[in-house]
């Protein structure tokens, strides 16, 4: 919650937006995480405990680009949803993407989802 | 009636817009122009979905992504038949999952809206099974003159549609206790440690579609965002890096799903299914089937089941709290599986009712008519098992039967039990007698004529049986 916190003054600060990933899951188990690739050095790795309830947040730089990756494995038939939103530095949420995944039991999938 | 109106009214709604080609620049354009992060995103659904496809036995044409099956329903314009185009309305739809089996089609829908912890899940279903000639019907004209028989079959056949054997079924399934939410955690610990430890390949894909997006962008100069597919494909420049990002999500990508399933195929992540298969769980299924025209009579059916397996959650719970303070992580998973190995299989009960209504059609040309009343089946089915002795060497399995079939004098109030020893042979044995498995069985039945044939006589009732089965390869 701290870091959250600091990720938002942080951008306040660099004038930068910021990337906030939130993962709903629905019957399952399912399991995913999401890596945040930058044409930069600041990638981003969160884990499924950051994914869920989250929101895992990054600081974006604007000379970069990104693209993110979500994985996922379903133990048990079920659906999970990445919701994706950049923020500006005030907060305000500039673009929303929300994917949604629905699988059976031993399913794998990956979905990747380029940044705004 | 209501039932062949909605499938009716299927085929009316193919406006949904072709999502996934694998080339978007040769493939017909869609209606709705697609965008870059579309298209990147449909491609991994896509390559996700096949890859599932592939992983499962029973993969079939079906195993198809409802896009491109939405696409081609879109696309061409040319349909074979209703049931395709029921298909792929059903799938472009996002109803559910469509498979096929043995020329049936079965219609899965997902109303999530119907799943609850405490009322249990509806699991509602329509199957299309492939309509044929009614078993009874076909063996009473084979009772006929040779030289008639086939054109009798043909015009019978003619006149059954494809829509002629549809059935409507509902199942639902309580699982006692919560699993799916108490192993949620332990699933999350398995994957984490797994994603954590599997980042090359796909750290370098992921990497690899950031710049291929940054050099279109840059090729494109300014580009008004979002950028479209029709945008990236007139310029060679910018098509050649989506053709090679496109080949790169589709081989990298299958290669990073591959290494994720065999990284969880080596931990427990999987095998926590039994868990929850394993719960002591209540099941029932109802089901109407309506057949027209030669295809047969109707019927109606209801099974209601109970079953439990070796290993469950409420098991595991259990053996933590014997353990340790009740704490269930992926070490006392693991700790559970290995104890409870020698363990009883399942247990099941089950009681299905079945009434068949009363059937008569005309034959062609002589018109004789063919009846058959109605009737109606009961039936109980008892199973269970139990591994003694440590390991999984020597297994005790009981199955008690009950029939009771109208008109039926070999199943009715039939009532047959078995108890078998099976015994696990060596490999010397398994060559030398062409089985891996030794079964002796013995048989009870509450009438001699239903006792069946038996290799020793224990009396009018009862007797004992043995065989080899199995496989040798192993």
């Amino acid at each position: 919650m701290a870091k959250l916190k600091f990720i938002k003054k942080l951008a306040v600060f660099t004038g930068g937006s910021s990337l906030e990933l939130t993962v709903t899951k629905q019957l399952g188990p399912v399991a995913t995480s999401a890596d945040v690739a930058s044409t930069g050095t600041d990638d981003a790795h969160f884990s499924d405990k950051k994914l869920t309830p989250g929101p895992a947040m990054k600081p974006l730089n604007p000379a970069n680009s990104y693209s993110i990756l979500w994985q996922g494995a379903f133990v048990k038939d079920g659906s999970a949803t990445l919701t994706v939103r950049v923020l500006d530095a005030t907060g305000k949420v500039l673009t929303t993407k929300v994917v949604s995944v629905a699988g059976q039991a031993g399913d794998v999938f990956f979905r990747i989802i380029l940044v705004p | 009636m209501k039932l062949r109106l909605i499938f009716a009214f299927f085929p009316l709604v193919f406006a949904v817009p072709s999502l996934a080609q694998v080339d978007p620049c040769t493939s017909p354009q869609p209606a709705d122009p697609m965008t870059l992060d579309d298209y990147i995103l449909t491609l991994t659904t896509t390559v996700s979905d096949k890859f599932n496809a592939a992983n499962k036995s029973n993969a079939t044409a079906a195993t198809d992504t409802k896009n491109e099956l939405a696409s081609r329903a879109n696309g061409d314009g040319n349909t074979n038949n209703r049931l395709d185009l029921l298909k792929k309305a059903f799938l472009a739809l996002d109803l559910g999952q469509v498979d096929e089996k043995d020329g049936n089609l079965v219609f899965n829908f997902n109303p999530d809206t119907l799943n609850s912890l405490t009322i249990g899940q509806f699991s509602p279903r329509i199957t299309v099974h492939k309509a044929m000639i009614f078993m009874p019907l076909e063996k009473k004209i084979e009772t006929l003159p040779e030289s008639v028989q086939q054109s009798r079959k043909d015009t019978l056949t003619k006149g059954i549609g494809d829509l002629d054997d549809v059935e409507a079924s509902i199942r639902w399934t309580l699982a006692f206790g919560t699993p799916r939410t108490g192993l949620q955690e332990v699933a999350t610990d398995i994957f984490d440690s797994v994603s954590n430890n599997n980042q090359k390949v796909r750290d370098q894909l992921n990497h690899d579609v950031a710049q291929g997006a940054q050099d279109i962008t840059n090729a494109l100069g300014s580009p008004s965002k979002p950028i479209m597919i029709a945008t990236v494909c007139a310029s060679p420049a910018t098509k050649t890096i989506l053709d090679n990002l496109t080949k790169e999500i589709q081989t990298t990508g299958t290669q990073s799903l591959t290494e994720l399933k065999k990284a969880l195929d080596g931990t427990l992540f999987f095998k926590l299914a039994d868990l929850i298969d394993g719960q002591p769980r209540f099941s029932a299924n109802g089901s109407f089937r309506r057949r027209n025209n030669a295809a047969g009579p109707d019927e109606r059916s209801f099974e209601f089941r109970f079953d439990m397996g070796s290993v469950s959650y409420w098991g595991l719970k259990r053996f933590a709290a014997s353990r340790q303070s009740g704490t269930i992580n992926p070490a006392i998973v693991d700790q559970y599986f290995k104890d409870k190995s020698g363990s009883a299989p399942n247990f099941s009960i089950s009681v299905d009712y079945v009434k068949t209504s009363d059937f008569s059609i005309l034959l062609p040309v002589d018109a004789t008519e063919f009846q058959q009343p109605s009737s109606r089946k009961i039936s109980a089915v008892a199973t269970g098992g139990l591994y003694f002795g440590g390991g999984r060497a020597h297994r005790l399995e009981l199955k008690a039967n009950y029939d009771d079939i109208t008109d039926d004098p070999t199943r009715q109030n039939r009532f047959v039990s078995t108890l078998s020893w099976v015994e696990k042979l060596n490999p010397t044995l398994t060559q030398a007698l062409g089985g891996s498995d030794l079964t002796v069985t013995l048989v009870y039945a509450n009438k001699p004529e239903f006792r069946g044939e038996v290799n020793h006589d224990l009396g009018l009732r009862a007797g004992l049986k043995w065989s080899i089965g199995g496989t040798t390869t192993k």
